[in-house]
């Protein structure tokens, strides 16, 4: 006799779309991130033709409500609906180049079918926010270090990763490898450090600290913000183990 | 587990032949088998034939060197039609794009084919596709002077379409860049409609006397 399946076989959520690529004659293949179930990964059929509903409804960088029908290999999406079209972010090219960078980097931190709704809500709310402060490359620093702590990722800001001793307020090293702050003199030539003054030290922790209404009212300075770019970065590429795709575009358009 | 297994008896040749169908898109491993199948109870001129097609579309098929269309000749018969008007070009991202325009009939002018869009996730910018050989056709052409952007209505083809306004927008010539219309597409109804489609069907609506 079967076994009785007890796996749910639909699913309605909300989500939003990181990424698509043509599929078949005329369907499409979204990943979508979830609050409550991590990436899914569901085909959507017909989608690519003009007088499919769902076309006007589902694309990349898009909220949207999903039904789904679970399948064992390939899930279906059989209803989409719109919640924000994110319309003022898909009229700006810069704009369009920051989503983009934000949403890989999204799908790069999160696993299917693991729920971690922080990293949903986080994106969500780093949308919203980008709606209305537009062009802010503080932003991007402030969602990059809240994506690592919000992944479990955060690097070691306050004690030396070597000796354990606290930091003092001064120039140190950071490891991208070990992740986190090291102190110069128990550095070792077989590690590969990125120097890092005092100042992107404290913007570092400022904006690990605290919410996004508080790290606006700061002016950081332009040269610890591009310290913050390398060190981040190298560091996101390390954890990944991969390169960034959108991040060769964001650098050329913003 | 392979279909091959399943088949151990299959002869070599035609497990090859399925496997050589599996390559194209859309084609699983059961249809794959049906095809190999039809092809060996064909007469052999027939599986002549195909094999010559799928010989000759590598080698005698090159792309145009002026819209990158694909053709016989380094310059298409869409580029050395003199009927066509030469001040209009339209961007489009595949080939597939100008057959369903010319299709149509809805359009006198000459191509470009940019062979796919801007997808940063992809790893696929503007040097991936064709833009650069765009700009340096209009450069070159003075008798361009208008553009029209038929990429596709999604976030990849949007972002294409600004990235080449964009760039014209440099230029010190008078360009016209235009966006293909969106909307309700004929024979839907509005109930289903979506809520960005009513936007843009709304914001570019037009005179009936025109639309008629």
């Amino acid at each position: 006799m079967k076994a009785y399946r007890k796996k749910k076989k639909y699913l309605q959520t909300e989500s939003i779309v990181l990424k698509v690529f043509d599929f078949g004659e005329a369907d499409r293949i979204f990943t979508l991130l979830t609050p409550d179930n991590g990436i899914i990964r569901a085909v959507a059929k017909g989608v690519r033709k003009p007088k499919s509903r769902m076309g006007g409804h589902i694309d990349v960088l898009s909220k949207v409500n999903i039904y789904i029908s679970l399948g064992e290999n390939l899930s279906n999406i059989s209803q989409a609906e719109i919640i924000n079209n994110y319309s003022i972010l898909k009229k700006d090219l810069s704009l369009i180049s920051i989503s983009f960078y934000i949403l890989e980097l999204c799908e790069k931190f999160s696993v299917e079918n693991d729920p971690n709704n922080d990293i949903y809500y986080h994106l969500s709310y780093t949308l919203d926010i980008l709606q209305e402060n537009l062009q802010n490359p503080l932003l991007i620093r402030w969602f990059e270090i809240n994506l690592l702590t919000v992944s479990g990722f955060l690097p070691e800001l306050y004690n030396c990763l070597i000796s354990g001793e606290e930091l003092d307020e001064g120039d140190h090293l950071f490891s991208s490898v070990n992740g986190g702050l090291v102190d110069k003199k128990y550095a070792t030539s077989t590690d590969s450090y990125i120097p890092i003054d005092k100042n992107s030290i404290k913007a570092l922790r400022y904006l690990s600290n605290n919410g996004w209404p508080e790290v606006n009212k700061i002016n950081f300075g332009s040269n610890s913000l591009d310290k913050l770019k390398i060190i981040l970065r190298k560091y996101i590429q390390t954890i990944t183990n991969s390169q960034i795709n959108s991040e060769k575009f964001l650098s050329r358009i913003f | 587990m392979s279909p091959l297994n399943k088949f151990p008896f299959m002869p070599r040749a035609l497990s090859q032949l399925v496997e050589s169908f599996r390559l194209l898109p859309g084609i699983g491993p059961k249809t794959a088998q049906k095809l190999a199948f039809s092809t060996l109870k064909m007469p052999p001129e027939q599986v002549n034939d195909i094999a010559n097609s799928l010989r000759n579309i590598k080698s005698e098929i090159i792309y145009c060197k002026k819209c990158q269309n694909i053709s016989e000749v380094s310059i298409c018969s869409i580029c050395t039609d003199i009927d066509r008007d030469d001040s209009i070009i339209c961007v489009v991202e595949e080939v597939m794009d100008v057959y369903v325009l010319e299709k149509s009939r809805a359009f006198k002018g000459k191509f470009h084919v940019l062979h796919g869009s801007i997808s940063p996730a992809n790893g696929i910018g503007p040097d991936e596709i064709r833009i650069k050989e765009l700009i340096s056709r209009v450069e070159s052409d003075s008798k361009i002077k208008e553009i029209v952007i038929a990429t596709n209505l999604n976030l990849e083809g949007e972002a294409t379409a600004m990235y080449i306004n964009q760039a014209f927008n440099k230029f010190e010539k008078n360009l016209k860049i235009t966006r293909l219309a969106r909307g309700l597409p004929s024979g839907s109804d509005i109930e289903y409609a979506d809520e960005t489609t009513i936007l843009h069907a709304m914001g570019s609506r037009v005179n009936i006397n025109e639309s008629l």
